[in-house]
């Protein structure tokens, strides 16, 4: 099966449909599941992250390289992954064709999908209409259903509190899962990066999906363009032919220090360029996903 | 092609004003929806407005309309060959029926060729889609207001001219009058041809015999010395043999009128002796005869030039006397009023000069013609425009293609025919395509990727 375009997927008004397609897409050569919780029955060695609980340190392996690993058991009841989406206005972007929030509701959905064939456990924590919006962690396919009818019903714009978002998708989290967050982070960088940090101390998995479209990455603009912000309304009259360089190397730090700070807080994290097939970004998040959890085993195992 | 407005085609001036809008405004900065502008530093603005011409085709588009609208209002006509035939069917006809005396003669079949004129003019007048009749004494007279009502008329136009034609009556000047675009006809009624045994003209004091046949005309003039006239002349005893002097003068610079008896006048030299009782009697003229000899005097050009030089003192004349004639420093020389002269009312007129005085003659002579009956001896005149002139002042009416523009603007004005309507289609539907384009231009100005 082939890669479904972003033309294509866009053209795709029933959500699941076009989730399901990208899970379709995503099942060909096959793959072991990237979501690894703690369970009783140990699996591998982790390295180790600060905030990780002490009591899962292999002190014996320790103690024959110097290096701190964490063991990790095979999940005997089923991780539970929390999706965060960002619906703020921002992800609006672009008017025409495959917008940000509709690329990360595919892909929120696909994951969504994925994750409950597996028979692990789902949940979704977003903000809609300025209030809180969520649905807990469980499995099946009637709450499979209705998350992606959840998702199906957000619509972008108004308020979003990435930080409060995070934070309440962490502690609805029960046990340690995975917190999986869709967004273009443009919001509250500090706070967010900050409450994700704490989120990874409290032992949760935590995995940023950063999107961003081309044409906000490469700014292909010419002449005098008046740019109006998606979230506040300002307008800004630019020379779009004199500023691309400079725009270009400033999304490019900001990239960058988003990159560097997951990698520095062990978050794993991917930037998804909206112009790709989804179900190409998801295998290439979820292939990444897989090797560092095949470098963090054989690095256990080397370490035995 | 005929442009029925011409002036309308003015309006293509307003060609300017597409091509200055595009040429002097400002390009508006294409707006755009962004996810943050944090990225996004201020920069030194350059100005945007561009000399050069943008959107070409949207200028071109917008020049159309503006002419196809001005072209859309001077109602342009296409006249095609069906168009073209329907037109020139469509004949509008003056017929002028001379009226004069000499018409009043009989011809062959004895009746006046007047009647035979108003026959054939009411046949002729059938035959024209629209006609006019104008019956008049002077032809010649009528031929501007012929001419200005065929231009208010659709199709081709003609005048037609039932005349005896005498000699001076009509001739190729009085048809000048007529534009070339129409036609022009002249039909002889024979009066003049005949000879004739004479014409008799008898005023108060002379008879004109004139004998004439088709080669030559002779008359007889026979002036009745003494024969009662209406104007009066008061003077000093003393004067009496001057005065006459003075009316005999009067008589040798214009040809003897035929005084009109219920146009009584008076003239009253200095010191005649009813001076007094004429001016005790004196009220304004209340005729409208007297008026207009005081006119005719007034605007007599002898007396003017004579009583220019006459040397009077400077007066007042009040009312009800009128000033007739002013001497050069502008003192009063002749006045006028109506008063009791002789048992009669007169209209009275006072000459401060000397009855020796050549303005005396003149005052005699404007008098005597602008109260007399106007000489009818023209009407004797026995010569004809020949058949050979009469052809030469005709012509035929042109057909309406072959006419200039503005002579048809009118006429299709007037029967409702234009293909203006076309051109507002297609106004209408380069409004359509303006728009079109225009919004073409705003999106491709929303999202416009380098």
């Amino acid at each position: 099966m082939s890669s479904l375009s972003p033309a294509v997927i866009a053209a795709i008004d029933d959500l699941e449909l076009a989730a399901r397609l990208v899970v379709e897409g995503l099942r060909v050569g096959g793959h072991r599941s990237p979501f690894r919780g703690h369970g009783a029955e140990f699996t591998q060695h982790r390295v180790y992250r600060p905030g990780d609980d002490l009591k899962h340190l292999d002190w014996k392996l320790f103690g024959r390289s110097d290096r701190l690993f964490t063991r990790q058991y095979r999940e005997t009841t089923n991780v539970a992954v929390m999706i965060v989406l960002d619906t703020s206005a921002s992800m609006m972007f672009p008017e025409k064709g495959l917008s940000k929030f509709r690329y990360g509701s595919i892909v929120a959905a696909a994951l969504a999908h994925l994750v409950s064939e597996q028979g692990n456990a789902v949940g979704l924590m977003t903000m809609s209409q300025g209030k809180l919006a969520y649905l807990p962690t469980r499995g099946g396919k009637p709450h499979l259903r209705s998350l992606i009818a959840r998702i199906d019903r957000l619509t972008p714009g108004g308020v979003f509190d990435p930080a409060l978002v995070i934070s309440r998708g962490a502690e609805l989290l029960s046990r340690r899962g995975l917190l999986l967050v869709i967004s273009d982070f443009y919001d509250n960088e500090d706070d967010t990066r900050r409450e994700l940090r704490h989120t990874v101390q409290r032992g949760h998995d935590v995995a940023m999906l950063q999107l961003m479209s081309d044409d906000e990455r490469t700014l292909p603009y010419k002449g005098q363009v008046e740019f109006q912000d998606l979230e506040s309304g300002e307008r800004r009259l630019i020379d779009a032919s004199a500023i691309g360089a400079t725009y270009k190397r400033n999304v490019d730090d900001f990239l960058k220090r988003c990159r560097l700070g997951a990698t520095r807080d062990g978050i794993d994290y991917a930037l998804v360029r909206t112009d790709s097939p989804p179900e190409r970004a998801l295998r290439d998040f979820l292939l990444r996903r897989n090797l560092g959890l095949a470098h963090a085993h054989g690095a256990a195992v080397a370490g035995k | 092609m005929i442009w029925q407005n011409l002036w309308a085609l003015t309006g293509l001036s307003l060609l300017a004003v597409p091509l200055l809008i595009h040429l002097l405004s400002r390009k508006r900065a294409a707006p755009q929806k962004f996810p943050s502008l944090r990225f996004l530093n201020v920069t030194r603005l350059l100005p945007i407005r561009s000399p050069d011409l943008s959107d070409i085709p949207l200028l071109l588009v917008r020049l159309a309309i503006v002419a196809a609208a001005v072209a859309a209002l001077a109602q342009p006509l296409w006249v095609s060959p069906s168009r073209k035939q329907s037109l020139n069917a469509s004949l509008a006809r003056v017929i002028v029926v001379d009226t004069s005396r000499s018409m009043f003669r009989a011809v062959a079949n004895g009746q006046p060729a007047v009647d035979s004129a108003r026959a054939l003019a009411a046949s002729l007048a059938t035959e024209a889609a629209t006609s006019i009749v104008l019956q008049t004494a002077t032809p010649s007279r009528v031929m501007a207001g012929a001419a200005a009502w065929l231009t208010a008329q659709s199709g081709r136009g003609e005048v037609v001219v039932l005349s005896d034609f005498q000699t001076g009556a009509v001739d190729s000047s009085a048809f000048a009058a007529v534009p070339l675009r129409y036609g022009v006809r002249a039909i002889p009624l024979g009066a003049v041809a005949a000879s004739y045994a004479g014409a008799t003209l008898r005023t108060a004091r002379t008879t004109v015999t004139a004998l004439a046949n088709s080669s030559r005309i002779s008359a007889e003039w026979t002036t009745a010395i003494g024969a009662a006239s209406s104007v009066v002349l008061l003077s000093t005893v003393r004067d009496s043999s001057i005065v006459q002097a003075a009316r005999d003068a009067a008589n040798m610079v214009t040809s003897p009128p035929a005084s009109d008896s219920s146009k009584l006048v008076a003239i009253v030299f200095p010191g005649a002796t009813e001076t007094l009782s004429v001016r005790q009697n004196a009220k304004a003229p209340a005729a409208a005869w007297m008026a207009r000899v005081m006119m005719a005097v007034h605007d007599d050009e002898v007396l003017k030039s004579s009583v220019a030089n006459e040397s009077v003192s400077d007066t007042t004349i009040a009312a009800p006397f009128a000033v007739i004639a002013r001497n050069r420093i502008g003192a009063p020389v002749v006045y006028a009023v109506q008063s009791t002269v002789n048992g009669n009312s007169r209209l009275t007129f006072f000459q401060r000069s000397s009855p020796s005085a050549l303005s005396s003659a003149a005052l005699i002579a404007a008098v005597s013609s602008s109260v007399g009956v106007a000489s009818d001896l023209p009407e004797s005149e026995t010569m004809a425009l020949s058949h050979e002139a009469l052809r030469k002042m005709e012509r035929a009416p042109q057909d309406v293609a072959a006419q200039v523009p503005r002579s048809d603007q009118r006429v299709a004005a007037r029967s409702g025919i234009s293909d203006g309507r076309w051109l507002w289609i297609l106004v209408l539907a380069l409004l359509g395509l303006e728009t079109w384009m225009r919004r073409k231009v705003r999106d491709n100005n929303v999202l416009e990727p380098a």
